[in-house]
């Protein structure tokens, strides 16, 4: 009788414990999931999140993103690397090809990469790359005036950013 | 003595378990907000340009064939496919949708497929577009020509709309 308590007293002392959680394998997963959110986020940079309220237009174009400068089109706004340089509306209703307040900034931009370069000792670009982040909706007179106004200030390279299409 | 020894032993006892509970908290908290936050879809670029001066062009080469010079118009009701030498392809548009349905997008880039087969080594296009047309059916079209291995492909407003 009394070697059978003995025995389950010995059996419950092997399966109590003592009430804390086992985190260290769920330390292993939220670590990995952890690393994964931000390798994917931090991926691309600046390029690879549009702005608020930019739906880009989906495609089957493969070719990957390079550094560039990033004008980004939406419904109402024209945005140089994300601050808002003019209106859609006036660009669109403008007799003139050129968005002459964007054709500023640029100027601004294009000399302070060109400052940048020539203190880092690399020879001066003849023309550099700009990314155009527009909306679907986005009609294509703006469109043509934003390229335009990049062409005549040093960008005639430009890329039209997409979605890819599964 | 053997007392004194037990209740010693008993008072340098560490607890090694490490305090995983701020850490968790933290990691917690990280982890939605970087969800919510992060772009998972994947985003590519279609490189373009305006269309250059013909004449700046035509004095560097001079090839021994004219180019073919290939154009797609977009019209309200039809997409025309013209060239030098070619005659034009008019494919009318369905739906009436900003954005083109997959049929008409297919032929066009047969269509497309068929001229550049004719003439080898034209890789170039212009997209010739309407003011208001979206951005959505330029880039479309930027597909189908691609898909036909037209892949230079230029961007150009329409001087007569509305036809």
């Amino acid at each position: 009788m009394r070697r059978r308590r003995s025995r389950a007293t010995g059996l419950m002392a092997r399966y109590t414990s003592d009430g804390g959680l086992t985190l260290t394998s769920m330390m292993d997963i939220l670590t990995t999931l952890l690393f994964f959110v931000l390798k994917s986020y931090v991926a691309g940079g600046e390029i690879t999140v549009p702005p608020p309220g930019v739906t880009l237009p989906r495609s089957t174009a493969d070719a990957g993103m390079q550094t560039s400068v990033v004008v980004a089109i939406d419904h109402d706004s024209i945005l140089l690397s994300g601050e808002r340089v003019a209106s859609v509306k006036e660009a669109a209703d403008s007799p003139e090809l050129l968005i002459v307040p964007l054709a500023e900034r640029l100027a601004e931009a294009r000399a302070q990469m060109d400052d940048l370069d020539r203190r880092q000792g690399k020879a001066e670009a003849g023309t550099r790359l700009a990314t155009i982040q527009g909306d679907t909706e986005v009609e294509f007179r703006v469109l043509q005036k934003v390229m335009y106004t990049l062409d005549r200030n040093g960008f005639p390279d430009i890329a039209l950013a997409v979605l890819k299409k599964a | 003595m053997s007392l004194r020894r037990r209740s010693k032993r008993k008072s340098l006892t560490v607890n090694t378990d490490l305090k995983l509970m701020p850490l968790m908290n933290i990691i917690i908290a990280l982890i939605p907000m970087l969800l919510l936050s992060a772009v998972f879809l994947e985003v590519k670029v279609i490189e373009t340009s305006l269309p250059r001066d013909a004449d700046a062009s035509a004095a560097t080469a001079t090839p021994a064939t004219p180019p073919l010079d290939l154009a797609v118009h977009v019209r309200k009701a039809a997409y025309i496919v013209e060239g030098r030498g070619v005659d034009p392809r008019v494919l009318p548009r369905r739906g009436g949708g900003s954005t083109p349905d997959s049929l008409t997008m297919l032929q066009l880039t047969q269509v497309l497929r068929a001229l550049a087969a004719t003439h080898p080594g034209t890789t170039e296009v212009r997209i010739v577009a309407e003011s208001r047309t979206h951005y959505q059916e330029v880039i479309t079209l930027m597909d189908a020509a691609r898909a036909a291995g037209l892949v230079n492909t230029a961007l150009e407003g329409s001087t007569s709309e509305g036809v």
